[in-house]
Order: structure tokens, then C-alpha cells, then sequence
């Protein structure tokens, strides 16, 4: 089946968050996404309204605790398969490891980070792709709808009463 | 385009400004690239010498065992931790002032800990066996000993250096994306694969800002555990002068002060170079210049504090180690630590000093050179006398570890003129995201996005 992308151009971050809320309020099922220069928390508030956070929270705290753990495990275990006494304090001296505990805690977590804007922000992936343009990392911001026919005439009209610049239709696949 | 005002810009200026930043390098460029090469030749030079000879040439003697190359690794671990605290605690705090500046202080930071590693290496005398400081399974069936602090320093150098390396790299993927979208020829390429793909959508957005701050978050304790493990390397150690619990705060506060002199030191000289006075303006140094105020007090308090329990603990060691360095035969280099870490910064009191930029680079050589005192007098100082008069010795400078320090800075500095060359070094994406932040303000000076619309 083919699949075009009605690609709207913004020039302000509060235009795109308008028009995002104003197609969700006639099409709540419709396909969106954003394009974005940076970062803005009304675009993302209207894109995921009613969503879960991002995921990336739950994998660094997963990391974390098996970080923390690993270290406390590393260090107690190689204590005692090589055993160092020293100043006549017990093998597992934990006050010694939390050092190294508290680093394989950032380490690990911070990995996880990494981790998670891998897999759930699809890093690395393609950017050739039809509906990108270059002008998306200077300062347009871009707004694509998911559409199975080239002819979206109220959709288009929809978009540029919201404040888009231009409207486009592209052919996705 | 006023030194102090703001200044009304749209996204694609930002974009023009920073991104030609990047353009061919001109003759101060090259000029700057030969001496940062040059200094970093002599120290592989000298350090080649060392290696060939062993370390006696490089001043290690009974009892200075620690002498400069030690000095030369807690300096560079130091340097990095502003980076840090500007890049990732005031992100969390949302202090504006760090948004132009962050960059090139991450960038420092990572810089600074890469040259920072390599001392305990090169001190080692025999470097290809640098591996034996990690546990890894072998045929001697032998572990390292994690009671040392010298594990936990292998350790936390290393966590902090991958740490502050992926958070560098993450802040720098959008723009990197942004510098692809423009170029042409290899560039492209090479933007192309350091981008990863990235296209800007609202859904990697959301990602990544969920991932940066977690970063964030974890290099915060970071900050304040790295420099603490590193003092605990010289705090865990009976030596007078040493074993004090003061040493964690002291060392971060320290670590910090000299940071800030070196972004000061990297960024006053770009700001011009690259004409970027309208993001990097007078108002955001004087923010620095404070905490430079805010951070030698401290310093200054340390030092106090460090004489008066010498005295009060009616320790006969730790008094003699202490009147030793105000009035023993390095006691120049005491006074003059004093002079740079203490008397010097008072003149940022003054506004009209806080606002000249001029000074402010001076003295951030000056404060670099009083940080690098700083740990040379713990250092070589401590262990030049000890608790046996009949152990007692004096250190003796070579000039292959003045090669080997030389060269650390020519390392450095080839790496950060390699980096302004390649890497956009201010964020235009938080530069873009600021613009719409921030209200024209005369007391948040910067730029701000030009009054088209919608009063954004």
C-alpha cells in the first residue's frame, strides 16, 4: 500500500505545537511527527499527550542497580579467590568497595543512557530520508501526518490555517 | 553589537555565526597548532628518554618517590572538573549563563582527562605493563588489591573519562547533524557518520532529552567523587601533611577554581579569534569571575584551616611539615601559591576588574600556575620531609619532566584546536533553545530570537 507524508513548515516552536493539538483534535488516531532544531516541551506535551514517559528512565535505573552490584560482587569476589589481608581487617572490607561500587553504578548507568537513546530514539539510523529537510536543523520546525492518498486538501487547509509556512505532500514509500 | 547588551538574531544567523567556525583555518590558527605540536614533540621526546633510561631522569628520587608527573596528573584531573560543573550541575540548576560557554568547557574536560591519564602511565617507568592496574583473568591467577586508593583512582579516572566523553558526544550529535545539513565534500561525510542519522524528530527528541539529563544527573556525583578518590590517594597515606580528612573538599574546591581559569584561559582568546562576542559576552565571564571569587575563598580557607590543625593537634610532625612550607628551602613556592590561589583573585571584588577581560585572561594564567603549585607543595613538599630527619630529602628538578609537562600542554592544546576546527564549539541547539527562553533582558544579556511573531 503506498504511503505519502503531508509535511507541514513552521517557523516557531508554538505554531507546530498548535497545529499538532489542532489535527489530534479532528484525527486523535493520526500518524504525526516532529522535526525540530532543538528540544521544546509544549511540542512534546501535545505529541504525547496522555503517554508514559520515556523508557530511557527505567533502563538507567535497571543499569544502575546491576552497576552497583556488579561492583560490590567484582570486589568481594576477587578478595577472596586472591586474598590480600590487609591491616588485619576482614577480606570483604565493603567500606573500601563502595568506590568502586559507586563507579560501576555511574558507569554502567550512564551506559544505559546511551543504551536507551539507541534503541528508543532509533540512534543510529537513517537521515536520507524523503520527508527530512536540511532546513529542519537550522530553524524550520516540521510537522509530518501520515496519509494513504496524495489528495489531503483539508488536511493541507487545516495546516495552513494553524500557521504552517508551507505544506507539502511527499510519497514516503 | 554591544560587549554587555543583547543582541536580536534568527535561528539561521546562529547557525551562519557558529558554523563558520568551522571555515579553513587562517595563520593564527596554524601559528597557535605549530607551538601545541611542537611542545607535544619535546614531551614524547622526553618522555622516550624516560622510558629508554628509567625514571631517575625524570626527578624521581628517596624520598620525592611522587614528583612532578604526579603533580602534572592531579593538575589535568582538576582542570577537567569545571568542565563538568558547568556542563552537566548547572544544567540541572538551568543557569543560563552556561549555555555558550558549555561546549568548550566539556570539551576541555575530556581533553584534560585524557592528558590527565596518561601521568600515572608514564610514572609507571614501564608503561606497557599499564594493564596490570586492571583485573582482568590471567595466567598468574592474581587480582588487584581494591583496598588501595590507587584501584579506586584506575577506577573512577576511568568511569569519569567515558562518562564525560559520551555526554560530550550526545550534546554534540544535533549539532553535528546541523553541520551535515550544510557541507559539502569530506565534511560531509564525516558529519554524516557522527551524526548517527540524527533527524531532529520529536520522537528522538524526546530520547535524548530523557538521556541527557540522566547523563547530567549521573556526572554530577561524578564531579565530586573523582577529585575526592584522587586526595584520597595522598589522605590515606600516613605521610605529614597528607592524612587529613580535609583533603576531599579541598582538592574538589581547588579542582574547580583552576577549571574555571582554564576555560577562561581557552575561551577568551576563541571569543575573539572567532568574532563570537555577541553569544560569549562580557556578562557570562563576570558569572565565572564570581564563582572564581566564591571557589579561591574556599581555597584560602583550606589553607587556613590546614595551618591551624597542624597546630592544634599538637602533631610535632604535621607542625614542622607545616612551618616547613612557609619557611623551608621551597617556601618561594609556597608564597608565590599563596600570591596566585589567595591575593590575586581579590581583585575580581571590584567589578571594573571582573568586567575586564583582559585581566580576567592574566589572571587565569595566574591561577594556573598557583593550582599547579598547589599540588607540587602537597606533593614533593610532604615527602621531602617526613618523619625521619635521617629520611629526609630535597627535590631535584629535571628538565625531562619539565619536557614530559610541556609536553602535556602541547597535547592538550593540540587536541582543543583540533576540536574548535572540527566540532561546532558553542551549541547551536541550546543557544536556539535559550533564544526562546529567555526574555530580553538587560540583566541576562546574550541573544535573543528577533521580534518576527507571535511574541514567542
Amino acid at each position: 500500500m503506498s504511503c505519502y507524508l503531508v509535511l507541514a513548515h513552521f517557523d516557531s516552536a508554538a505554531r507546530l505545537a498548535h497545529a499538532i493539538n489542532e489535527v489530534r483534535q479532528e484525527s486523535p488516531g493520526a500518524e504525526l511527527e516532529t522535526f525540530q532544531p532543538f528540544p521544546d516541551h509544549e511540542v512534546e506535551e501535545a505529541l504525547y499527550a496522555g503517554k508514559r514517559p520515556s523508557s530511557v528512565s527505567a533502563l538507567v535505573l535497571l543499569g544502575g542497580i546491576a552497576g552497583c552490584l556488579s561492583g560490590f560482587l567484582l570486589t568481594a569476589w576477587m578478595s577472596i579467590d586472591y586474598p590480600i589481608r590487609v591491616g588485619a581487617k576482614p577480606l570483604i572490607s565493603w567500606p573500601a568497595f563502595v568506590v568502586i561500587a559507586f563507579e560501576c553504578t555511574v558507569l554502567v548507568g550512564a551506559l544505559s543512557a546511551i543504551a536507551g537513546l539507541c534503541l528508543f530514539g532509533r540512534v543510529p539510523g537513517g537521515w536520507c530520508r524523503p520527508e527530512y529537510r536540511a532546513s529542519f536543523s537550522e530553524g524550520a520546525f516540521g510537522l509530518s501526518v501520515r496519509a494513504e492518498q496524495p489528495q489531503c486538501g483539508d488536511l493541507e487547509q487545516k495546516l495552513y490555517r494553524a500557521g504552517a509556512e508551507k505544506v507539502e505532500v511527499v510519497y514516503a514509500r | 553589537m554591544a560587549e554587555t547588551g543583547t543582541v536580536c538574531v534568527d535561528y539561521k544567523t546562529v547557525n551562519d555565526d557558529i558554523l563558520r567556525t568551522l571555515s579553513a583555518p587562517g595563520a593564527g590558527w596554524y601559528a597557535a597548532f605549530a607551538c601545541a605540536a611542537s611542545a607535544l614533540l619535546i614531551g614524547i621526546w622526553c618522555w622516550g628518554q624516560v622510558l629508554e633510561q628509567g625514571l631517575v631522569l625524570a626527578g624521581i628520587n628517596h624520598p620525592i618517590a611522587w614528583g612532578v608527573l604526579i603533580t602534572d596528573f592531579v593538575f589535568w584531573v582538576g582542570i577537567a572538573h569545571s568542565g563538568t560543573l558547568i556542563s552537566a550541575i548547572l544544567f540541572l540548576f538551568r543557569a543560563k549563563w552556561r549555555v555558550p560557554i558549555y561546549r568548550i568547557a566539556e570539551a576541555m574536560t575530556v581533553f584534560a582527562v585524557s592528558t590527565a591519564g596518561l601521568f600515572p602511565i608514564i610514572h609507571l617507568g614501564r608503561a606497557w605493563q599499564f594493564y596490570w592496574l586492571l583485573p582482568y583473568p590471567n595466567q598468574r591467577f592474581l587480582w588487584v588489591n581494591f583496598k588501595s586508593p590507587l584501584l579506586w583512582d584506575v577506577f573512577a579516572v576511568s568511569t569519569y573519562l567515558t562518562v564525560s566523553m559520551l555526554f560530550f558526544i550526545v550534546g554534540l550529535i544535533p549539532d553535528v547533524a546541523a553541520a551535515r545539513d550544510r557541507a559539502v565534500g569530506w565534511r560531509r561525510f564525516l558529519y554524516s557518520f557522527c551524526a548517527l542519522g540524527w533527524r531532529g524528530t520529536g520522537t528522538q527528541w524526546r530520547h535524548y532529552t530523557a538521556a541527557y539529563g540522566f547523563l547530567a544527573a549521573l556526572a554530577t556525583p561524578l564531579v565530586v567523587s573523582v577529585h575526592s578518590v584522587v586526595s584520597w590517594d595522598f589522605a590515606m597515606g600516613n605521610v605529614p601533611g597528607w592524612h587529613s580528612t580535609l583533603f576531599p573538599p579541598y582538592f574538589v574546591a581547588g579542582a574547580i577554581f583552576s577549571g574555571l581559569a582554564m576555560v577562561m584561559t581557552i575561551s577568551i582568546p576563541l571569543r575573539r579569534a572567532f568574532a563570537l562576542e555577541k553569544y560569549l559576552t562580557v556578562w557570562h565571564y563576570e558569572r565565572m569571575a564570581k564563582l572564581i571569587i566564591f571557589t579561591s575563598g574556599i581555597v584560602t580557607f583550606a589553607y587556613l584551616t590546614e595551618f591551624f590543625i597542624a597546630w592544634y593537634s599538637n602533631n610535632t610532625f604535621e607542625r614542622y611539615q607545616f612551618w616547613y612550607r612557609a619557611c623551608g628551602n621551597m617556601s618561594a613556592a609556597f608564597w608565590l601559591m599563596v600570591f596566585c590561589n589567595c591575593v590575586a583573585p581579590l581583585t575580581l571584588w571590584r567589578k571594573s576588574w571582573r568586567t575586564d577581560l583582559r585581566w580576567l585572561f592574566i589572571l587565569s594564567l595566574i591561577i594556573n600556575v598557583g593550582m599547579w603549585l598547589e599540588r607540587f607543595n602537597i606533593i614533593t613538599q610532604s615527602l621531602a620531609r617526613e618523619f625521619d630527619p635521617a629520611a629526609w630529602g630535597d627535590y631535584n628538578f629535571s628538565w625531562y619532566e619539565a619536557g614530559i609537562t610541556l609536553g602535556s600542554f602541547g597535547w592538550f592544546f593540540t587536541l582543543i584546536l583540533l576540536f574548535i576546527k572540527f566540532f561546532p564549539c558553542v551549541s547551536l541547539t541550546e543557544v536556539k533553545e535559550m533564544m526562546v527562553a529567555a526574555p530580553v533582558s538587560a540583566a541576562a544579556p546574550g541573544v535573543v530570537r528577533a521580534a518576527k511573531e507571535d511574541g514567542q
